[in-house]
């Protein structure tokens, strides 16, 4: 059993999810967007982000717009911590060749589909 | 499908089966009372009494389930009637609702509110998309509901700290 301290567990999708959330640490993202943003396929990130969030590396909030006004429900958007982008930064590059493997055959893969 | 022809529907849909319980009961009971009283088998009325209760409760809960909907639709119509601000739902909402709804129910109570309004709210953003992502998209959900209810802390953090809008 993992503790608290340990962090949450680096599974490949984590991994993917924190690097789109530090490409722009500071900007609000919500679940599709995040989801696209890592590659992976909507509906799949939220336990993803549960986790990160219940170890204070995310932090999640309500948009604050007006659904009438918007025409749309509010969405629920995510951000990293000054601290959880710290340790997302070290998490990863622990644990980043795996990662980065990935996202370089994602790139050759899609420049040789185009 | 407009909301009135769906309104139309559902409406339809409750009416028939009033009309088919009301008949099947009438029926069913005449025919019990004539067994019974004719050949004075009793075991044969308890057959038919419990066949007879099971698909009654199987069509209570369908008509449950469509007087809801209903309901809703009135609401929805009624709100457009007023011209009050209200954010209607898509058209075709049920079936995702309700996938939704199953998904969220495994979670801890404290995290269901916030999750059904998170997936409700990614769902209308995919309404641009054919019917097809976003029922993947409800699957999806559904399929993780077990791993997001082990990642998620109990009580939510929102209801410890008592703020409706963290």
């Amino acid at each position: 059993m993992r503790g608290p301290a340990a962090g949450p567990r680096m599974t490949l999708p984590s991994q993917l999810v924190l690097r789109a959330l530090l490409e722009f640490p500071a900007r609000e993202q919500y679940g599709l967007e995040l989801g696209q943003a890592a590659g992976l396929p909507a509906g799949t990130i939220h336990p993803i982000l549960a986790r990160l969030e219940a170890a204070g590396w995310l932090e999640s909030f309500w948009e604050q717009v007006d659904p009438y006004a918007q025409v749309r429900p509010r969405r629920r958007c995510y951000r990293l911590t000054p601290d959880g982008a710290e340790r997302a930064r070290d998490a990863l590059a622990r644990t980043g060749a795996a990662v980065a493997g990935v996202v370089r055959l994602r790139a050759s893969l899609a420049g040789g589909a185009r | 499908m407009t909301p009135a022809e769906r309104f139309r529907n559902a409406a339809d849909h409750a009416r028939g089966y009033v009309i088919f319980f009301a008949t099947f009961a009438a029926s069913a009971s005449v025919f019990v009372t004539n067994a019974a009283a004719a050949a004075g088998l009793a075991f044969a009325s308890l057959v038919t009494l419990t066949t007879l209760f099971s698909l009654s409760a199987v069509g209570y809960l369908n008509l449950a389930r469509d007087l809801a909907e209903l309901t809703e639709l009135t609401a929805t119509a009624s709100t457009a009637a007023t011209g009050s601000h209200q954010v209607s739902p898509r058209p075709e909402w049920g079936v995702y609702r309700r996938l939704i709804m199953a998904a969220t129910r495994v979670l801890p109570a404290t995290h269901r509110p916030r999750y059904r309004e998170e997936f409700r709210s990614e769902l209308w953003d995919m309404g641009d998309l054919p019917r097809r992502y976003r029922l993947a998209y409800a699957l999806r959900v559904v399929s993780r509901c077990w791993s997001l209810r082990r990642s998620l802390p109990d009580p939510a953090p929102e209801v410890l700290t008592r703020s409706g809008n963290r």
